[in-house]
């Protein structure tokens, strides 16, 4: 048994440097008093959910599919309802959250990918402005 | 032609702490710093706190820079994110150099190459908590 940083039980101890290198966990992100009031959600811990996906991302091979594989937001026919919830919901919070961990992302072009894959299919158009 | 009425005013806001919030670029940078050229705010948090260090550069006539340090202070370590920021209300010659980015520019502005969903930042958001400037709003030519 492996009590990880996250406090939850699972196989494999936690990797400090992968998808991120160590230190992002202290830009306090996981704390819902910080979360702006435009990204808040009634009755649901959108910094909590935001983190649990950052450590699910951490733990996984620090490549575009699996990173997309990592999420569980789409499976063969698209985007499941969990992914359609997480976009409706939690979304803007965790691109403000990644936006501030850019210091910290080991692999900028994979981190890229993923995310213009992420932001693309969950909401449909291109996020980027450019 | 004038009616004889005192023309109408809006009313200053208040955030909960009592801070003045701000219409909008113009109205920040005409009155914000008319007494200071720093504000600090401290938000307290179950394990620590985090504390927002906003200190004015530069003034100019259409455009103010702000660097905003964000220190989160947790009993393991410090964490400190510094960045630079333009208030903008409206273009000027040679803004392209200054701000180093060609893209669409926003009133509340992150220094570099920020494009669009790069504007929700802890830096943009932070003046929109302190001072009620909208990260979202761009700067018409």
């Amino acid at each position: 048994m492996i009590i990880n940083h996250e406090h939850r039980i699972t196989r494999e101890a936690y990797k400090a440097n992968r998808t991120f290198h160590s230190g992002w966990i202290h830009l306090g992100l996981r704390h819902e008093a910080l979360v702006p009031e435009c990204f808040r959600v009634r009755g649901m811990r959108v910094a909590e959910r935001t983190v649990n996906l950052l450590y699910r991302l951490q733990q996984d091979d620090p490549t575009v599919e699996s990173l997309i594989e990592a999420t569980e937001f789409f499976g063969p026919k698209g985007l499941r309802s969990t992914g359609r919830r997480f976009a409706e919901t939690v979304l803007p919070y965790f691109i403000y959250a990644t936006n501030n961990m850019s210091e910290y992302i080991n692999n900028e072009e994979v981190w890229n990918g993923f995310m213009s894959y992420l932001t693309e299919n969950m909401v449909g158009i291109p996020w980027t402005s450019d | 032609m004038a009616s004889g009425k005192p023309s109408e005013t809006i009313k200053r806001r208040f955030n909960a702490e009592g801070h003045p919030l701000y219409v909008d670029a113009r109205d920040f940078i005409d009155n914000a710093w008319l007494r200071e050229s720093r504000y600090r705010f401290t938000t307290p948090l179950p394990d620590g706190s985090r504390a927002y260090d906003f200190v004015l550069l530069e003034k100019h006539r259409n455009y103010a820079k702000v660097e905003l340090t964000i220190t989160h202070e947790a009993p393991q370590r410090t964490t400190t994110m510094a960045g630079m920021i333009y208030i903008i209300d409206a273009l000027w010659d040679g803004w392209e150099e200054v701000l180093k980015t060609d893209n669409a520019l926003y009133s509340v502005q992150h220094e570099g190459e920020y494009g669009f969903w790069k504007q929700m930042n802890q830096f943009s958001m932070a003046f929109n908590t302190f001072f009620g400037l909208c990260h979202c709003d761009v700067v018409k030519e």
